[in-house]
């Protein structure tokens, strides 16, 4: 038990709870306060001996478990302190601090444990919040990339924030390093400052805010702005914490956004310059001395050392340059003088040349020049930089502007160089004008030079005042002073006055015509005579489109009118040249003769004055006409053949030869015409007797042909039988036997009647071979056809075959009757024969004309043959294409050598089973 | 003894042409064909069998519908298929040089015989061949 005193005070302080328990946990002492606590947090009144984990069991186990582990701990004899959350969930739960202190007997046995409890809900609360704002503060610099580092100076060691890692791009490894390494990542340049503001910062226990450069690991440049404040304890300063924030992206802004306005500024600086340096330029009437002012502004303004004009100089061996004007600042020696830049070889500076020619600027440190010699003439001069630029003077490389930049390398800015390159375009401009300017002068003058020593008086005629202006040689062609010459009236006296009505009228048509004129008249000189003017002139019109005035040219023709005659008469020496040559010769533009010879006339009939004028067509025939015209078109220039047509209208054999010949700037064609109706007729000769040759060719081949054919039937159809009654004969004289002696017999006369037949046969075909003059009839087709389809009266009733005709084209034909005959014999006779044993058959006879040449054409719907197999026997003797009992193989040997002995043909078209067509061409006489 | 055939439309040349290979005993048997077509029929029919082949054939020029040029034609293309190898004699009344050109250019072909064939020749065609 506790000692009163010591009751009371502990009962005396509600703040205090104190309770004791046995080993068991049951309690053996709590203060009032204690007994309030456990009503309050858990619903239940204790009181001494119960059982506190117990208790707390029914009611939290959790909390039961922590609490029976605690007094376990005690009571194992460890005196400790814990800040624990106790209380039932429904009821309240708060944040205890408990201190556990094992209780002892005197033995010093542990018996029980005895809990002093603090309430800390308050204290808890705090932290809680301190904890939350710390999170938040993080989230907010970490959006804010702003980096927190903190230098321990009892370590000396620098942590950063994850920010820091991130914004220096670094890894896990430089979270913690020593603050010297760290300071080996500032800027060499802002080191010095930023250990002063922290060894300020330090001694003064003040904050200091620092804007610096930090290189990285990987060589990067960041830029950092930051603050650092010192931490004390006990007065002594501990730490230093520091924020950290990338600006490098706003710095860079901001540099450019200086760069830029300094541009601007240097930009219209020079720009008012440029203005000044061209305003002299325009000002000064002499161009050199306005471009030596012009080089001093510009220099000034630039605040180069030397600003200079080099003109170029073409000659035999290249091209060169020469330094002309000169401006300097003081601070270069002046070159104007050297020697070497009086005419300085572009071949010595190829890298220089190459710029310039292209028209673009040659901007280089001299010593970066690879041209040597160039360089060593740069570097005499004690140039360190230089800019040169072309002038171009009418597209043409005139020379250059050049700028030196002596005491140190310099890069020429953009806005410098455009100043600097405009400069130079207005130079080449102002030298271009000048240059204008004084060629305008030449003009004039040379213009001078010429009219006068042409002889051409140059006119310019005022129609409203009639004032008329003449160029200053008037005298020397006319003899007058312009001023002598007066107005158009005093012009009006000194014409021809056989010319004068006659010019005045064409003049005035062209004038209200408005077109330009050409006339020939005679004037009057000041010595007395006359002279002949060729005057050219047009009109000028004003914006209303009237007349006002009127501009020409005179000249003195007498003696090109002299040189005129002078050609007629060798143009006439030439007619009598060419009128001696066969043949006519004419001279025609676009078709209308403009000269002609003689022989044109001899040859056509029409006279020189009918000729000339006229259209050149009508000397040929008018089927011809095309055909010239596209040979005239397209300047053909061979002979070619036509008819010609005479003044008579007889017509003859022309050769034409034309070509094409530029003449007074036209294109005019000679033309040679050429009578070849004796070459035709001779050529007609030959034609005939080729005619001739050919026929009399196809004659012999056809004879041999024929000879063949006889060769055939000897060998065949003679010998055969021949042949047989040999063997006959040696049988019959080898034969005792009488019967069988008759039986040879029989056959004997067999093998003659045959050979006595075909020796009839082959005396037939010999008849119609030379029976060529046979008597010719006026036959008509249907008469014979009809005679002999009498003689086959019964085999056509037998067979029942159709028998069509069309003889209505042609009806009649003049030919042998027995030839015609025995055509429609044979080919009917044959057409029965072969017809096709499973239809109706069909026989058509027809005729029609082609090529002058009758046709006649008899098709069956018979069997037919197979050409093929047998065509080259279809008209040979003694040939047979089908096991007929009638097939002798004689009618078609002989139609085809009746047809042919009068120069027909016959031909044959079948197909088995299809039918068969012959074609039979005659020659109609 | 060997078999021949006799290929002529001319029935003269067929009657002195048997009675000679006969009574000279010079064929075992005597085929008849009238023209070519009725030769190639039987050759074609016939064209395994060899002992009913002939051995030797002799064939006319001039015969209707099939003549002795179109029958070497065909039978050109139709020996390999025969079981017996054909020795052939053109026998031809013709003496004109450009058929027996002609029918040297077929190696089928023998000889070229001029009619009349008397019995000495048979003899000495078919014991030369």
């Amino acid at each position: 038990m506790l000692p009163e005193y010591l009751s009371s005070a502990i009962e005396s302080s509600s703040r205090v709870i104190v309770f004791s328990l046995d080993k068991n946990y049951r309690y053996t002492a709590f203060s009032s306060s204690h007994f309030q606590t456990m009503k309050k947090i858990w619903g239940v009144e204790i009181e001494l001996g119960a059982n506190l984990v117990e208790i707390l069991n029914k009611i939290n186990k959790t909390d039961a478990e922590k609490a029976k582990a605690n007094f376990d701990r005690a009571l194992s004899g460890e005196s400790f302190t814990t800040i624990e959350e106790y209380g039932d969930e429904h009821i309240q739960r708060i944040f205890w601090e408990d201190r556990y202190d094992p209780i002892y007997d005197p033995e010093k046995q542990v018996v029980g444990v005895v809990v002093l409890v603090l309430e800390v809900s308050d204290r808890m609360e705090l932290l809680t919040t301190v904890r939350e704002t710390n999170q938040r503060l993080s989230l907010a610099l970490n959006a804010a990339q702003i980096g927190i580092w903190e230098w321990n100076m009892i370590t000396n060691e620098v942590v950063w924030s994850d920010e820091i890692l991130e914004i220096y791009s670094l890894d896990e490894s430089y979270r913690q390093l020593s603050f010297e390494k760290y300071l080996t990542y500032i800027h060499p340049d802002d080191l010095e400052k930023l250990q002063a503001d922290i060894a300020t910062s330090l001694k003064n226990n003040s904050q200091y805010y620092t804007v610096h450069r930090v290189i990285l690991p990987d060589g990067t440049m960041r830029w950092i702005s930051g603050t650092g404040k010192v931490i004390t304890e006990d007065g002594h300063p501990v730490k230093m914490i520091g924020t950290a924030v990338d600006i490098t992206e706003r710095k860079k802004m901001e540099e450019a956004n200086r760069a830029q306005e300094q541009a601007l500024t240097h930009r219209d600086f020079m720009l008012s310059a440029l203005a000044e340096a061209t305003s002299q330029l325009a000002i000064e009437p002499d161009i050199w001395v306005g471009l030596q002012k012009a080089l001093e502004i510009l220099g000034t303004n630039t605040g180069v050392d030397r600003v200079y004009v080099f003109q170029n100089k073409i000659q035999p061996d290249g091209m060169y340059s020469s330094i002309k004007l000169e401006w300097n600042s003081g601070e270069a020696a002046p070159q104007i003088a050297n020697a070497r830049l009086q005419d300085f070889p572009f071949a010595a500076a190829p890298s220089l040349y190459k710029c310039l020619v292209e028209n673009r600027a040659f901007k280089k440190h001299v010593r970066d020049i690879v041209d040597t010699d160039f360089r060593e003439v740069m570097k005499n001069q004690q140039i360190k930089s230089v800019i040169m630029l072309p002038v171009q003077v009418q597209n043409q490389f005139w020379g250059f502007i050049g700028i030196d930049e002596c005491k140190t390398e310099r890069q020429i800015t953009e806005a410098e160089y455009s100043i600097i390159k405009s400069f130079a375009i207005t130079v080449g401009a102002l030298l271009e004008q000048k240059q204008f300017e004084r060629e305008n002068k030449d003009w004039q003058t040379r213009y001078e030079i010429i009219t006068a020593s042409s002889g051409q008086v140059i006119y310019d005629y005022d129609i409203e005042s009639g004032q008329i202006i003449w160029s200053g040689n008037v005298n020397q062609v006319l003899g007058y002073e312009p001023t002598e010459m007066g107005n158009i009236e005093d012009w009006g006296k000194m014409l021809h006055p056989e010319d004068h009505a006659n010019i005045i009228e064409k003049l005035d048509a062209s004038q209200s015509a408005g077109t330009s004129f050409e006339v020939e008249y005679r004037y009057k000189t000041k010595l007395g005579g006359y002279i002949l003017l060729l005057d050219r002139g047009f009109f000028l019109k004003d914006e209303n489109q009237k007349i006002y005035r009127m501009l020409g040219i005179m000249s003195d023709i007498s003696k090109q009118k002299k040189a005129e005659q002078d050609l007629k008469e060798s143009e006439n020496r030439f007619r009598i040249l060419q009128e001696a040559s066969f043949g006519g010769i004419g001279l025609h533009y676009q078709g209308e003769i403009m000269d002609a010879n003689k022989g044109l006339s001899d040859l056509t009939g029409y006279s020189f004055e009918e000729l000339i004028g006229m259209n050149g067509l009508n000397l040929v025939a008018p089927e011809c006409i095309a055909e010239v015209k596209e040979k005239i078109t397209a300047g053909y220039d061979k002979p070619y053949d036509v008819i010609g047509i005479r003044k008579d209208r007889t017509r003859y054999n022309l050769e034409i030869h034309g070509r094409n010949i530029p003449y007074r700037e036209k294109v005019i064609r000679v033309t040679e015409f050429r009578d070849i109706t004796d070459r035709k007729q001779n050529e007609q000769k030959i034609l005939e007797q080729n005619d001739k040759l050919t026929l009399i060719a196809d004659d012999l081949k056809r004879k041999n042909e024929q000879l063949d054919e006889f060769t055939q039937i000897v060998s065949h159809n003679l010998r055969s039988p021949v042949s047989n009654i040999i063997s006959l004969l040696d049988f019959y004289e080898k034969s005792s036997d009488e019967k069988e002696k008759i039986s040879f017999i029989t056959m004997l006369r067999e093998a003659s009647t045959k050979m006595s037949n075909s020796l009839h046969e082959l005396n037939e075909v010999l008849k119609i071979k030379q029976n060529k003059d046979i008597a010719h009839q006026e036959l008509l087709f249907e008469n014979v056809l009809a005679n002999v389809k009498q003689q086959l009266n019964i085999q056509i009733a037998d067979s029942k075959v159709i028998i069509n005709t069309d003889f209505s084209v042609i009806p009649l034909i003049s030919y042998p009757n027995i030839y015609l005959e025995s055509i429609f014999m044979n080919l009917l006779s044959n057409a029965i024969k072969y017809r096709s044993p499973d239809q109706v058959s069909e026989i058509s006879f027809s005729t029609r004309k082609e090529n002058e040449k009758i046709i006649l054409k008899v098709s069956d719907n018979g069997l037919g043959i197979d050409l093929k197999k047998y065509g080259h026997h279809v008209f040979k003797l003694r040939k047979t294409f089908h096991k007929h009992p009638e097939s002798r193989g004689i009618g078609l040997f002989m139609i085809k050598n009746q047809i042919e002995s009068l120069g027909g043909e016959i031909s044959i078209e079948s197909a088995e089973n299809l039918g068969t067509t012959f074609t039979i061409k005659f020659i109609d006489n | 003894m060997p078999v021949i055939a006799l290929v002529d439309d001319d029935s003269i040349f067929q009657f002195t042409a048997t009675r000679m290979i006969e009574s000279a005993k010079l064929a075992r048997n005597i085929l008849h064909f009238e023209n070519g077509a009725e030769a190639l029929a039987y050759l074609k029919e016939n064209s395994l069998i060899s002992e009913s082949l002939p051995d030797y054939l002799f064939l006319d020029i001039n015969m209707p519908f099939v003549d002795g040029w179109m029958f070497l034609e065909e039978f050109t293309s139709l020996k390999n298929s025969l079981a017996k190898q054909i020795r052939i004699f053109m026998v031809s009344s013709s003496i004109d040089p450009r058929d027996m050109n002609r029918a040297r250019e077929f190696k089928e072909v023998q000889e070229f015989v001029i009619k009349p064939v008397t019995i000495e020749r048979f003899t000495e065609l078919l014991k030369s061949a």
